[in-house]
């Protein structure tokens, strides 16, 4: 795929657009990409979308007391390499853990790499979770 | 506060979880989704589904934690639970085992097939959940173990707040003496269950394993020498429990 086309979606624009309802925000990266913003409380149990990058992913999360199920849906038909930064994982489970949850997502046809990191907030007498989340969206040429 | 059900696949979600900034609940087939205003025209037409009203605290409308069976196990600000032994586990920093891991409600399943009675050791204990299901099954004498101080302090809470009788006592199950029992509860990664495994006397009947995925399963059962599977359960992610019996 060309550089116009993978620009396509790097336009922040597109991203606040599509995620209206999730009230995310996005800028342009220096050097290129696009930066995606989100936070959100969810409610135990609920399967919830986190973060909305159009055309390339959306991050869902289902919080529990002291598990979270991860869902990163892929919307299209691009080969992706996930990758989670495993010494953060236990970070949602234990709020002295040093580390945001960090993910990494290659979108090799594309030429394009998100990198995520999910802060997470258990507020365990409201039964839910607070999350906050960024993606850097960048070329990787 | 207004909810929604609806059915509907992967495709549909990508329609309308972009929508739904509350996301959704699984309720058996189908989808529920709250809202505390109106839904938008796009997710009813899309989802073609079926709206009411509920009470606007979410916590209102939750059934209370976790059941297994007989057995709920809920947090403190759960609703009570109609189950026949309820459960309440309090939680706090690093301690594990609130009821909400899927290796904890299995171990609780495994148990269940047991007839109760007997001493009971619950090895890597957490905040002491099955311990203290173990006690209200009518298990005991019952003891636990874990090496996180506060997980000790928060199962001795726990033990109280259920008006059960449980010994809680901090031991590094790695280099510490292992407390054995008839029954044996082990929630824990494979370094324990090797140290656990090579601990065993006659004393030891069953041993309900978890903590583990299936890749490790093999290795953790050949630990076990002398003991066979009699039951074993697993998630769609990979954890799995087993309950050993004596060969």
């Amino acid at each position: 795929m060309d550089r116009t086309a993978a620009e396509a979606f790097l336009s922040p624009e597109r991203a606040v657009s599509e995620g209206a309802a999730l009230g995310q925000l996005a800028s342009s990266l220096d050097g290129g990409g696009v930066l995606i913003i989100a936070s959100r409380l969810v409610e135990f149990g609920a399967r919830a979308a986190i973060l909305l990058a159009p055309g390339l992913f959306r991050l869902d999360f289902t919080p529990q007391e002291e598990t979270l199920g991860l869902y990163p849906r892929v919307l299209g038909a691009w080969e992706v390499d996930w990758r989670a930064g495993e010494e953060s994982w236990d970070g949602y489970r234990d709020p002295s853990g040093p580390k945001p949850i960090e993910l990494i997502g290659s979108f090799t046809g594309l030429g394009l790499r998100a990198w995520i990191h999910v802060l997470s907030f258990t507020e365990r007498d409201a039964l839910a979770t607070h999350f906050v989340a960024k993606a850097e969206i960048r070329p990787t040429a | 506060m207004y909810r929604l059900t609806f059915s509907g696949d992967e495709d549909l979600l990508d329609v309308v979880l972009p929508l739904l900034p509350a996301g959704v609940h699984e309720r058996g087939e189908a989808f529920v989704a709250y809202s505390g205003a109106p839904f938008a025209a796009a997710v009813l037409e899309a989802t073609g589904g079926a709206v009411d009203e509920v009470p606007a605290d979410w916590r209102a409308r939750r059934h209370g934690g976790v059941v297994i069976g007989s057995v709920g196990i809920r947090s403190p600000f759960d609703p009570v639970s109609d189950s026949e032994i309820d459960v309440v586990i309090e939680r706090r920093g690093s301690a594990f085992g609130s009821g909400s891991h899927p290796t904890t409600q299995m171990c609780v399943a495994l148990l269940l097939q047991l007839e109760a009675g007997g001493a009971v050791a619950d090895l890597g204990c957490g905040v002491g959940t099955l311990a203290i299901v173990a006690a209200k099954l009518g298990w005991g004498p019952v003891v636990g173990v874990d090496r996180v101080p506060v997980a000790i302090e928060v199962a001795a809470e726990n033990a109280q707040r259920n008006g059960v009788r449980a010994d809680f006592a901090v031991a590094d199950l790695a280099v510490d003496p292992i407390p054995l029992a008839p029954l044996l509860l082990v929630n824990a990664p494979p370094p324990v269950h090797d140290r656990v495994a090579s601990s065993l006397d006659a004393s030891v009947e069953h041993v309900i394993v978890s903590g583990i995925v299936s890749h490790e399963v093999q290795a953790v059962i050949d630990g076990y020498a002398g003991f066979e599977v009699a039951h074993a359960l697993g998630t769609e992610d990979e954890w799995i429990a087993l309950r050993l019996k004596r060969s």
